[in-house]
């Protein structure tokens, strides 16, 4: 992995990219903005702000042709000496326009050795380093997003074990069976009301009747469901939002993982100074001021950098918040560089104006180095499972995320349960007591009423909650499809016997491939692999024929990705392959 | 009331009561119910051996396939098999948004209105009507 920033003299290819080169032109057009506003060099400022929005427009055209010239040279990378002289080129050229188009809007030029400098500047640094951060862009998101996989399987793990997750989990079971067992309380009142006023079998039929449509119970059931239905319509790109929320929140944790573990050079934490603080002396000092400040700001600079890397490498427990406030009042170091010339020299031509050097430029460079740091690619990679600590806002956003995925899970589970066995049984019960009726039969009536509210006294008793093995698991989850389509299953001899809470989870896993397998991707066989993956983990791999991507392959949030993700703390891939899709999940067996 | 049923009728019900319920209750109006199952895969072992003329589904049939599934995999062993699905769920997109389409011709009736087994005698006419002939 290479730096972001590297030497003149480096003889490495960069590919071209000129994604972010608008950006960077609009920053340094800002730049020059302020400097010209401070300056007082112009008659007004509405032909100011024309001039640089003027200004900016062509020089992102600029880049847009010079883009689209290496495309049809097909050139593709450049070494940093020539995207320094292409940049030189570019600016320069920005710079003969700007010597015309400033006097024609009243817009005073600096001198001509200045533009020179500045042109150097941003030719030589700041284009060059806007096409490289560029062309690395995908790999720099790319180790972000897989840093950001770990940092969730972690904290997901840790919140799916926490005491305020299994608080909830309990809490809305006992909920839920409350408000069942409140609708079935209801139901048997009203039922044994009518039935001991009614005089005879018909009468006491057309009374029950209407009480058998569970109008209570279809509600509370709907409701269940709805909850279980408000993320239905999630898409991919929501989510990446909420992981970039989710990543500002970790951002400190994140800086200081890094920045432990993989510090900037030295001359990372210099150059950023350098080619922050550069501009003001080109456009504020006089040359012979530039001359004698200049090499004692570099030489200051690079000592401010060596002391910030010797208080990172500390062993002080307190040396990142220490290195932290170095880099802060390192960055007012061009101020006070400035100061101490007005005491020697008093010139109110080179006094540097204190909102650039009191504010921006500080704050700027803590900024830079922050991030620049955080975006280091190779530290995100050498970031250890165990040093993934999520901060407490992520730590809380995840358990809600958690919560949210088992609530609506559990609330799904019991609202097919409400509606397949409950009402499933009030119907039947509806059809029996009319057929009973009709025929005078009060004993097979009275049978069925008694029946229906033993059913209705202990709802919940039929709500799945055994824990089996998990090799019978497995099997009652695959034998209702047999016939449907063709299961090829092995199961890792010694995981057979394996009996806990999580053999469940692993069964709607199972549950969830097979139906995805025949009803999205209308596969007819299925190869499924149940295998031990290190000392806690266990590895299910499927591989169907299915000739259509399955919903989450397409990016698609629903019922299948929250079981999935509770199953596995997000561990769980969908890829197509040649025939068909393959499909790998990897959860913690706790013993 | 039309005329009476004479094909073959097929159950499959998960929940034992309702499907004694609804079995004794076409059988009291003289249909013949020549099978009745909980289970999927005995319900497609027997289509391939007897080729039924009806099959009566539940939707909900606990774990693994729901009578959806099973009602397409029926129409492919059997091609002019008449086809009702009775389910508790006035719509049931609105609990699996993944649900199948069902066969053409089927019908789908929600078990409330089963109260009077005449309303689900009229359903099986017309699936038998609208059941695929070629």
């Amino acid at each position: 992995m290479r730096p972001i920033l590297q030497g003149l003299r480096s003889e490495i290819k960069h590919k071209i990219d000129f994604s972010l080169v608008p950006l960077g032109i609009i920053i340094i057009e800002y730049s020059v903005f302020t400097t010209q506003l401070s300056k007082d060099q112009y008659s007004s400022l509405r032909n100011l702000i024309l001039l640089r929005v003027l200004h900016t427009l062509i020089m992102i055209t600029f880049a847009a042709i010079l883009s689209q010239i290496f495309i049809r040279l097909k050139r593709t990378e450049l070494n940093y000496r020539t995207l320094a002289i292409t940049g030189t080129l570019v600016i320069g050229l920005g710079d003969f326009i700007h010597r015309f188009m400033g006097p024609a809007l009243g817009v005073e030029l600096v001198s001509a050795d200045r533009r020179v400098g500045i042109i150097l500047l941003q030719g030589c640094f700041w284009f060059p380093a806007f096409i490289i951060v560029g062309s690395r862009r995908t790999e720099i998101f790319q180790h972000f997003k897989e840093y950001e996989k770990r940092l969730i399987i972690a904290t997901r793990a840790r919140s799916r074990k926490s005491e305020e997750f299994v608080s909830i989990q309990m809490g809305l079971q006992d909920r839920i069976r409350q408000e069942l067992a409140a609708s079935c309380k209801a139901l048997i009142d009203s039922i044994s009301q009518v039935r001991n006023r009614s005089g005879n079998l018909d009468g006491e039929n057309l009374a029950i009747q209407p009480h058998l449509l569970g109008d209570e119970l279809r509600k509370l059931s709907m409701k269940l469901e709805t909850f279980g239905s408000e993320q239905q319509g999630t898409t991919i790109l929501g989510q990446n939002v909420r992981s970039v929320n989710l990543l500002i929140k970790q951002f400190r944790i994140l800086y200081a993982t890094t920045a432990r573990s993989t510090p900037l050079s030295r001359s990372a934490y210099a150059l950023v100074l350098l080619a922050l603080i550069t501009p003001p002396i080109i456009n504020y000092s006089s040359l012979p001021e530039a001359l004698i400040a200049y090499p004692i700001m570099i030489l200051v600079i690079y000592i401010a950098a060596h002391v910030i890397s010797k208080v990172l490498a500390s062993n002080s427990p307190h040396a990142l918040r220490n290195s932290s406030i170095l880099i802060y009042l390192t960055g007012f170091l061009p101020m006070i560089s400035n100061l101490l010339g007005q005491v020697i020299n008093p010139d109110p031509n080179t006094r540097y104006p204190i909102y650039i050097t009191g504010l921006t430029v500080p704050i700027s460079y803590y900024i830079f180095i922050k991030v620049l740091q955080v975006l280091h690619p190779h530290a995100l990679e050498l970031i250890r499972n165990d040093e993934l600590k999520a901060s407490e806002a992520l730590q809380e956003a995840v358990t809600k995320v958690v919560s949210d995925e088992f609530s609506h899970a559990l609330s799904h589970r019991w609202a097919i349960f409400i509606h397949g066995k409950i009402l499933t049984r009030l119907a039947a019960t509806a059809l029996k007591l009319e057929t009973a009726s009709q025929a005078g039969d009060s004993q097979s009536f009275n049978t069925a009423v008694d029946s229906l509210l033993n059913l209705l006294k202990n709802p919940d008793a039929e709500f799945e909650q055994k824990i089996t093995v998990l090799e019978t698991e497995v099997s009652s989850r695959l034998d209702p499809w047999l016939g449907l389509l063709d299961v090829d299953l092995h199961i890792d001899q010694e995981l057979k016997s394996v009996r806990n809470e999580r053999v469940r989870e692993l069964g709607e896993v199972i549950e969830e491939i097979i139906s995805n397998s025949m009803r999205h991707g209308k596969a007819q066989k299925v190869d499924l692999r149940v295998i031990k993956s290190g000392e806690r983990d266990i590895q299910i791999i499927a591989v169907d024929n299915a000739t259509i991507a399955p919903p989450e392959f397409q990016g698609r949030y629903g019922l299948g990705t929250r079981i999935f993700n509770l199953a596995s703390d997000g561990r769980w891939s969908i890829t197509r392959v040649e025939s068909g899709t393959e499909f790998k999940l990897t959860m913690a067996i706790e013993q | 009331m039309g005329s009476k049923i004479k094909q073959s009728v097929m159950m499959v019900e998960d929940d034992e009561f309702t499907r004694s319920t609804v079995k004794a209750a076409l059988e009291g109006k003289g249909l013949n119910i020549v099978y009745d199952t909980s289970s999927v895969k005995e319900a497609i072992e027997y289509a391939k051996s007897h080729r039924p003329d009806v099959a009566v589904l539940d939707y909900n049939l606990g774990k693994g396939p729901n009578g959806i599934d099973l009602a397409n995999q029926l129409r492919k062993i059997q091609p002019h098999i008449a086809i009702v699905l009775l389910t508790a769920f006035l719509d049931p997109a609105q609990l699996d948004k993944r649900v199948a389409e069902l066969p053409a011709g089927s019908r789908y009736l929600i078990k409330h209105s089963v109260t009077k087994i005449e309303v689900l005698i009229e359903e099986i006419k017309e699936a038998l009507k609208s059941a695929p002939t070629t």
